[in-house]
């Protein structure tokens, strides 16, 4: 059983993802980018592509997103973004 | 005097009226919550970004940033928010009277660029220099175009063809009062992204991983802060409009019922005067064959 942290996904129209997850894997400045529990603060813009998240092995949701920042820091990450769909 | 048919029939048409304005009231109630809801969802993305650039903006500076960059005002764009729709009382007017009264004051040439075929119509009638006019929003937000304009406007005013731009809208001050409010887009200002807190503990320096480089970063974040700013100036000013019209529609369902009081009233003496008439007709119709 891996660690988990709070991760929420914000639009802004709606509040898309909010929950404790294990990982995600988000489409980065320069390339894609794993966040596990414990990730130093990081922040960065994001590009086009897909966004994994991992809540655990059996629920696992995968976002079509363009453009938007990641944040981490305090032991949460948030993504920003303006569009975001669920695929 | 009106025949009692005639009064009938006025009374009649008062009703149905009546019967609108309580739906349109329910309807503009409805879509205000509705409205100020998109508000109440916005907020935690708002209050993150916020967040963010006060922090970037405190640890890198504004240099750089073309958005930040006040220059000398040459020409001016002013947005202006009106309504789609009428009835909604001194809404449109009040908002239209107070950018004309504002464009005429300015010594620079200045553009209007429109939101609202309200104000559209006057200023076309008055042969005034638009940019760009939307007309049929009809009070919903629809955030994908608004974020197209906030695009726009950001390159108006990126490509120097306006030095200057300004939101004209109405803002609600409680729920029975509304008033045209000014305000600057761009360029933005960069106190009011980092704002002094004052008593608060020093801002902690951000020790972050960036991608791309802190400036760059700044550079991608500040478009999506304008854009989120003009969305939330358009719900408050729909919003708003939602609300004159709920208070419009109040008050002239008041006024129905009052037209309807009056009018019962007035049919209420014509039946009674025509009744005494028949009678006296009757008696006075016995009397002459005795």
């Amino acid at each position: 059983m891996a660690n988990t942290y709070p991760f929420r996904v914000i639009s802004q129209e709606e509040t898309l993802f909010e929950g404790r997850v294990e990982s995600i894997i988000a489409p980065a400045w320069e390339g894609y980018v794993g966040v596990m529990a414990n990730h130093a603060p990081y922040l960065s813009l994001l590009q086009e592509g897909e966004l994994t998240v991992t809540e655990n092995r059996d629920s696992v949701h995968v976002f079509k997103v363009n453009g938007g920042v990641l944040e981490v820091s305090g032991g949460e990450a948030v993504i920003l973004t303006e569009s975001i769909s669920r695929i | 005097m009106p025949s009692l048919k005639d009064l009938r029939r006025r009374l009649r048409s008062v009703k149905n009226t009546q019967m609108i304005t309580r739906a349109m009231r329910s309807v503009a109630a409805s879509k205000m919550r509705r409205t100020q809801d998109r508000r109440t969802k916005a907020k935690p993305y708002v209050d993150r970004l916020q967040r963010l650039i006060a922090n970037l903006v405190g640890s890198v500076g504004s240099e750089g940033q073309p958005l930040l960059q006040q220059r000398e005002i040459k020409r001016r764009l002013l947005v202006v928010i009106s309504s789609d729709r009428g009835l909604c009382g001194a809404f449109n007017n009040t908002i239209i009277r107070y950018a004309d009264d504002y464009r005429k004051s300015l010594a620079e040439p200045n553009s209007l660029y429109i939101i609202g075929k309200r104000a559209n119509s006057v200023f076309v009638r008055r042969g005034v220099n638009i940019v760009n006019a939307h007309i049929d929003f009809n009070g919903n937000v629809d955030v994908p175009r608004v974020l197209a304009i906030a695009r726009e406007l950001t390159e108006l005013f990126l490509s120097g063809k306006f030095d200057s731009i300004e939101l004209i809208h109405n803002q609600a001050i409680n729920a029975m009062t509304y008033r045209p409010r000014r305000e600057v887009l761009l360029p933005l200002k960069s106190d009011e992204l980092a704002p002094k807190s004052e008593g608060e503990e020093e801002r902690q320096p951000l020790d972050y991983i960036f991608e791309p480089d802190p400036q760059t970063l700044l550079k991608g974040l500040l478009p999506k802060y304008l854009e989120t700013k003009l969305l939330f100036t358009v719900v408050d000013a729909f919003a708003t409009e939602h609300q004159a019209r709920m208070m419009a529609m109040t008050t002239a369902n008041l006024n129905c019922r009052e037209l309807i009081d009056s009018l019962t009233l007035q049919i209420n003496k014509a039946r009674q005067a025509s009744i005494t008439k028949e009678i006296l007709e009757i008696v006075g119709g016995a009397n002459a064959l005795e």
